[in-house]
């Protein structure tokens, strides 16, 4: 890439000035990231502190005791742990589909080659960009008539389901991630597949025995970033599933609000309960998450 | 013996292909294709396809299929003459375009260039700004709440106008409520364009720069002739998240107060139409064609681009 | 009854593309074939047809005997050494060389019985349980070779397994492959660029370009009997001199130098414009060569000392041989490539003479003319001119 440049005025750079410049970026960045901090550390303050004590002295004051009275609560008279655990088994199964059925996918259009390699792949990623409202209507109404075996929903439908839940963030996430690990697998030398082929290995054993193995590192960004975004979903809970008892956390946190909206400590901690385990797999998994969208929008 | 092998052999042009696919693998390959498939096609293109004509129908959503009746193109014109929420609705969604476009996509870009020089303290900062992406958006909404809260929020309270005339009505107030929750979309927003053009800045070539530094030109005059030049394929994917994020908004807005009162969107108006017990499907749909048409042109965008630079 | 046999082999693209072109080749039971050719020849194209990875699109293809044309690899009873190794970098040493069979349903015992072998007879025994990201290229290489030998099958096939090593361990690594043939004696088709190689390696060499086979032989004929000006271009290092001269039927002229034809040469007795060429090492040091060879005065515009040799690098006063034989041979795209420096039209020639003797720039020098091991080609054909054949050479 040739840029011409024209001679600009050598710009004179001393000692001094680039002090200062450090000094007024610290400055600029600091102040930001407290502001950025701001909102969330006044959630995480009024979790703390109890009913009455904001009651008496209303929510902009210092605290008079802080402790954990309103995450018990929320806890316990919230019901959250049941609604963390249908979290968990809508979030688990569909981040594990998603990354097989692209991986698979993924796989096909890679490493073998067919005509409809190209389509299938704009198939799969359009999908993944359409606005979810404009399949709200069809999919509301398919999921009514749809049926399901007793064992596997109680209603007997697709429609306030937890498999139904799990079937359509799988159909819609895989999209992203097929491209994600199409690209991925590309980067894996074909001379491994043509060793393998001469090794007598067939397109499974080449798919779990060798290809799949080396795309570790972009399995486990695509594992985080899917089980924050499934996991945060809202739209396909809050008109998917019916029974509230059936809600993961997000949603369920709507209707809290609706039941407890004087609390606003309450709603506090039990809001920061819901973030819980986005927030300790962002802690742990930063990098992973990261690699994962840049993966994702950067071009192979 | 030889010589017969031979003749046969310079007669007979090649009748089966080396590489062709085993029965047992193309088995293999049809289930890998074909069950992911059938979720794909199955659950969003067949309900998109079923939307696009379901628009131009008449439909309560109580009776059987079969009481779906034909009425042309009488949703369109209806949710474009007579339908009050729409032209608000489609006014918000372009504001929100144009607000994430401007502000939380050049700060996510301001952001990225000063933590890419490395300095002290730079993952702690990215950790920060990037926070907000984690967050689900109904935990965002709630946050934002209790910033905006009339009497005990913490701007009114900061501002001193917790008495009753003074309070500011941030979400209550019509005129004010879109401007308040862009911002909050806004502090999400920004952290997610942040992260990708990092990324974009650590494959700009360095030599690039420092070429630029010893030819002598300053910072910005570096910026904008050598490093954003060569952010064009970032450029790129910033733009069509950006739109795609701005069409897709529904959460926080649902959050606050359902979409009503100054927070019209197309997305809540689709979810208005079709769930109750009064649905107008038909109606729905069209809304949802109109949100379909107007996301085409980033998703078109960005399969072109992704597929362009490919071939 | 090994052995790979190519009968009238062609591989042809769907868009026309022509990459083997009806392709003869025979390759003797444990004998060690080499397959030559610039880059883009289609020797690649031609070895990975033979292992099944690429289709065949005419022709007849045989193993051991057996007509594999329509064979998947896997049941071609072949094995493939790659030119990056291609191990699997998730599988330990043990693990690679070990896969093949597993695949195949070799009981355990057997299995870990010839891993064992193989690691020992190729030194790998204290790597067995490292990942290939750890270790040197060099053992990369031999777990590779290993992989291909414990399947003990038909043939192996190369393709250019030692163009990823630096230079010295190269040359050893090619002794080292050289006496692995000489123990296992397995039918080996072996692709490399490298004409050097291919002249240590091979019992024969087969010179391709564009796809047709030129030559296959020993390399000695090669060498000294080329069939065409592509092959007398392209074999030899540094390459053949190579000029246009006229032929008057007792002597060549070219370049304002006159030289006799000895008796039985093939040029004798013919007249007309014929492209002559002097292998490097046909240029002797004129101080300590026989009085009865003929001699040309050049000035050395290069010298090159080597220790017991010196190139001497002078040009003549006539245009370079121009011929795409040529170009195609030393892999230019046109005249101008492999010069510094634009407009000099003259061609270069390069001389190897005894690195005792003293050869300064500048000073003229007499170099003695082998004459019996000219080499005479047909300007229009680029065919070698040869005793049997009496072509007429355009006058």
């Amino acid at each position: 890439m040739s840029v011409a440049l024209e001679r600009p005025a050598v710009q004179e750079r001393t000692g001094r000035g680039i002090r200062w410049q450090r000094v007024g970026l610290h400055v600029f960045l600091a102040g930001a990231a407290i502001l950025w901090l701001a909102p969330v550390l006044w959630t995480l303050y009024t979790s703390l502190r109890p009913f009455s004590d904001t009651a008496k002295n209303g929510y902009v004051s210092l605290p008079g005791a802080l402790n954990f009275e309103n995450y018990s609560q929320a806890w316990t008279q919230a019901d959250l742990p049941h609604y963390f655990l249908n979290s968990l088994i809508i979030t688990l199964p569909a981040v594990f589909l998603t990354l097989l059925f692209a991986a698979a996918v993924a796989f096909v259009v890679a490493r073998l080659s067919f005509r409809f390699n190209v389509a299938l792949l704009i198939v799969f990623m359009a999908a993944n960009l359409l606005p979810q409202q404009v399949i709200l209507t069809p999919l509301y109404r398919l999921y009514l008539r749809l049926p399901l075996p007793e064992f596997l929903s109680d209603s007997g439908l697709f429609y306030d389901s937890f498999i139904g839940l799990i079937a359509i963030n799988v159909a819609f996430q895989t999209g992203f991630c097929t491209f994600v690990l199409s690209n991925y697998m590309k980067t894996i030398p074909a001379s491994l597949g043509d060793a393998a082929r001469v090794d007598g290995a067939g397109v499974l054993r080449q798919f779990f025995g060798i290809v799949l193995p080396l795309c570790r590192p972009a399995l486990a960004a695509l594992a985080t970033l899917e089980f924050t975004w499934i996991y945060n979903d809202f739209l396909w809970a809050v008109v998917l599933v019916q029974s509230g008892d059936k809600r993961p956390i997000t949603s369920a946190l709507a209707n809290l609000q609706g039941a407890y909206f004087t609390n606003f400590n309450l709603l506090a901690a039990g809001a920061m309960l819901a973030a819980l385990p986005t927030l300790i797999v962002y802690a742990l998994l930063q990098r992973h998450f990261i690699s994962g969208l840049t993966l994702g929008a950067s071009k192979g | 013996m030889a010589t017969e092998i031979a003749a046969a052999g310079r007669v007979a042009r090649a009748k089966q292909r080396a590489t062709r696919l085993t029965a047992r693998d193309r088995v293999a390959v049809g289930f890998m294709v074909g069950i992911p498939l059938v979720f794909v096609v199955g659950l969003v293109w067949l309900p998109t396809l079923a939307s696009v004509y379901l628009s131009f129908t008449s439909w309560d959503g109580i009776g059987g299929l079969d009481t779906i009746n034909w009425v042309g193109t009488t949703n369109y014109d209806q949710i474009f003459s007579i339908y009050p929420p729409f032209w608000p609705a489609l006014r918000h969604n372009l504001i929100w375009l144009a607000f994430l476009a401007v502000l939380p996509t050049t700060f996510g870009l301001l952001l990225a260039y000063l933590l890419d020089k490395n300095i002290r303290g730079t993952r702690a900062y990215q950790s920060v700004f990037f926070l907000p992406v984690v967050l689900s958006l109904a935990v965002v909404g709630f946050i934002w709440q209790l910033v905006y809260a009339p009497e005990q929020g913490l701007i009114n309270n900061l501002l001193g106008r917790t008495e009753q005339g003074e309070v500011i009505n941030w979400l209550g107030n019509p005129d004010l409520n879109l401007w308040a929750v862009l911002i909050a979309a806004a502090w999400r927003h920004a952290g997610y364009i942040m992260i990708l053009y990092l990324a974009g800045l650590k494959s700009v070539d360095p030599a690039l720069r420092e070429a630029a530094a010893i030819d002598g030109a300053s910072e910005w005059y570096a910026f904008r002739t050598v490093v954003f030049p060569a952010l064009r394929p970032i450029n790129i994917v910033v733009l069509v998240v950006t739109v795609i994020e701005a069409l897709r908004a529904f959460d926080i807005v649902f959050i606050v107060n359902k979409g009503r009162n100054g927070l019209e969107l197309l997305s809540v108006l689709v979810y208005d139409n079709i769930v109750g017990e009064a649905s107008r499907i038909g109606y729905g749909s069209a809304l949802a064609v109109i949100l379909l048409l107007i996301s085409l042109i980033p998703i078109v965008t960005y399969v072109a681009h992704a597929f362009g630079r490919e071939s | 009854m090994s052995g790979i046999r190519l009968d009238h082999v062609s591989k042809r693209y769907p868009n026309g593309v022509v990459a083997v072109d009806s392709v003869e080749l025979d390759v003797a039971d444990g004998e060690f074939v080499v397959l030559v050719g610039p880059s883009g020849c289609g020797k690649t194209t031609l070895l990975r047809s033979v292992a099944g990875l690429e289709d065949i699109t005419s022709g007849t293809l045989y193993i051991g005997g057996e007509d594999v044309t329509g064979r998947p690899p896997q049941q071609r009873d072949i094995a493939m050494v790659f030119q990056d190794y291609a191990l699997y970098p998730h599988m330990s040493v043990r693990e690679n060389l070990g896969y093949g069979l597993k695949l195949r349903g070799t009981p355990r015992a057997d299995r870990e019985r010839r891993v064992s072998e193989v690691a020992h007879t190729l030194g790998l025994e204290e790597l067995l349980a490292r990942k290939p990201a750890k270790l040197s290229g060099g053992q990369r290489q031999r777990v590779a070779m290993g992989r291909a030998i414990i399947r003990e099958p038909k043939a192996f096939l190369m393709d250019e397994p030692l163009s990823n090593l630096d230079a010295k361990l190269r040359v050893s690594m090619r002794a080292e492959l050289s006496r692995l043939h000489e123990r296992l004696g397995v039918t080996t088709l072996y692709v490399t660029h490298d004409q050097v190689e291919a002249m240590t390696l091979g019992q024969r060499v087969a010179v391709l370009r564009d796809g047709v086979l030129q030559q296959v032989d020993t390399p000695q004929r090669l060498f000294h009997k080329p069939k065409n000006l592509f092959v007398a271009a392209f074999i030899g290092s540094p390459s053949m001199n190579l000029v246009e001269a006229e032929l008057t039927g007792r002597s060549v002229r070219f370049a304002g130098f006159e030289l006799p034809l000895p008796r039985g040469s093939v040029a004798a007795d013919r007249t007309g414009k014929a492209i002559v060429g002097i292998r490097p090492s046909a240029l002797e040091h004129g101080g300590g060569a026989e009085h009865e060879l003929p001699r040309i005065g050049v000035v050395p515009e290069v010298v090159e000392e080597l220790g017991d040799e010196t190139h001497v690098i002078f040009t003549i006063e006539a245009p370079p041989v121009s011929a795409d034989a040529v170009l195609a041979a030393t892999e230019a795209s046109d005249q101008s490539e492999g010069k510094l420096f634009a407009g000099d039209e003259r061609a270069m020639f390069t001389a190897r003479v005894d690195g005792k003797r003293t050869v300064t720039v500048g000073d003229r020098l007499e170099l003695a003319v082998d004459t019996g091991a000219l080499h005479f080609f047909d300007p229009a054909t680029g065919l070698a001119l040869d005793a049997g054949t009496r072509t007429e050479l355009v006058a």
